[in-house]
């Protein structure tokens, strides 16, 4: 089996000693399986999607994608792609994008086109999906929420490698529930049962 | 019952410059299908906004037609005014000026717009899998992605920058010759 993870620094691993502890490795340790890892700190759910795209699926069973928190995105500047969100610079840089920009609204949006877009992307490519998210307030539906309260958190707010561990059991007991062979199985019954 | 078509886009779709919307090729080719025209097409509008039409519309038509508008384009949600303001790179209209003018100088760049296109490219195919639908784009840039109807500048007769009846009747025959 050959997985494909992407995410935020949830999936990267921030603050572990050793970044084999993050719940991507060990989960794949326990599946015996290969994997990609495109994650990176600071992403937004606009670059997880990007590079899910254009990295592509032909090669993997299964993707695990933790979708990151709704305020965030990017731009390409100086030739670059530049993670914008509100913690950047202490707090300091992008201010004029979330005074003057950045709704609520507009992060709902977002969150649900990209959400959409990463559950369709894997449907119609035939690929299994696990989809989680790191956003405590979400409005919408995810196979699994990791920012519980029981997950040991260090100081600068990213799973322990106890919570790595706590993750990685809590991702496989939900791959066993779901068989592994269904399709994403939060997708809402009124939007997608007709089609796919 | 009549077929119930979707429409979405921008000015193109949406029939600018045209002296009666029922030449525009949505009413032509609901005319020619007897189909429902449902038109939600805006002067200015943005990738991002068709995106988040198509979801909240998903299953509510037999047939979708998308049309792809310019990758520059976006849109904010205006919480004093509670609406949607599109956004284009002449940010006269939409409001913020100040903001969208650094926005368009500094921040936005090509390689943003190129990925927002793919990204809205993918969305549509894979939400409409199973769906009949057609992809349409029109512009004067370099497009590379495989929709189904590609427009260049001067691939149909315009009045000023937007098709003319002519124009409209063009795209109406060829929706309608991809969908014989």
């Amino acid at each position: 089996m050959k997985i494909l993870y992407n995410g935020d620094s949830w999936c990267w691993g921030k603050s572990l000693d050793d970044r084999d502890d993050r719940y991507a490795v060990q989960l794949a340790k326990r599946l015996g399986a290969e994997y990609t890892d495109l994650s990176l700190h600071g992403s937004s759910n606009r670059r997880i999607v990007r590079t899910t795209i254009e990295h592509g699926l032909s090669q993997y069973d299964l993707g695990i994608i933790c979708m990151t928190f709704k305020n965030r995105t990017e731009f390409y500047m100086n030739g670059q792609w530049e993670k914008v969100n509100p913690g950047r610079g202490k707090g300091k840089m992008f201010l004029d994008y979330y005074a003057n920009y950045y709704e609520e609204e507009y992060g709902d949006t977002d969150e649900m086109i990209y959400r959409q877009a990463i559950i369709d992307h894997f449907a119609v490519n035939k690929t299994d999906l696990l989809l989680l998210t790191v956003a405590k307030d979400s409005k919408f539906d995810y196979d699994l929420y990791l920012n519980t309260p029981d997950i040991p958190l260090g100081e600068t707010l990213h799973p322990t490698k106890v919570g790595h561990q706590i993750i990685t059991h809590r991702i496989y007991e939900t791959l066993i529930k779901m068989d592994k062979g269904a399709i994403q199985s939060v997708e809402t019954e009124k939007r997608r049962s007709l089609y796919l | 019952m009549k077929t119930k078509i979707y429409f979405d886009g921008d000015s193109v779709t949406y029939g600018k410059e045209l002296f009666d919307l029922s030449k525009r090729f949505s009413a032509l080719v609901c005319e020619k299908l007897n189909a429902e025209e449902h038109n939600i097409a805006l002067n200015g509008g943005s990738n991002r906004r068709v995106m988040r039409n198509l979801i909240d519309n998903l299953g509510k038509f037999d047939r979708y037609v998308i049309q792809m508008a310019k990758r520059s384009r976006t849109e904010w949600y205006d919480e004093d005014e509670d609406k949607w303001q599109i956004v284009t790179n002449q940010p006269v209209k939409s409001g913020n000026y100040d903001f969208w003018k650094r926005y368009y100088r500094e921040i936005y760049h090509d390689n943003y717009g190129i990925t927002d296109e793919l990204i809205c490219y993918n969305f549509i195919r894979a939400l409409l899998v199973n769906v009949p639908h057609l992809i349409l784009w029109s512009g004067d840039y370099d497009f590379n992605l495989p929709a189904d109807l590609v427009y260049k500048k001067g691939s149909f007769p315009v009045r000023r920058g937007h098709p003319n009846e002519e124009g409209h009747q063009m795209i109406c025959d060829d929706i309608l010759n991809i969908w014989r």
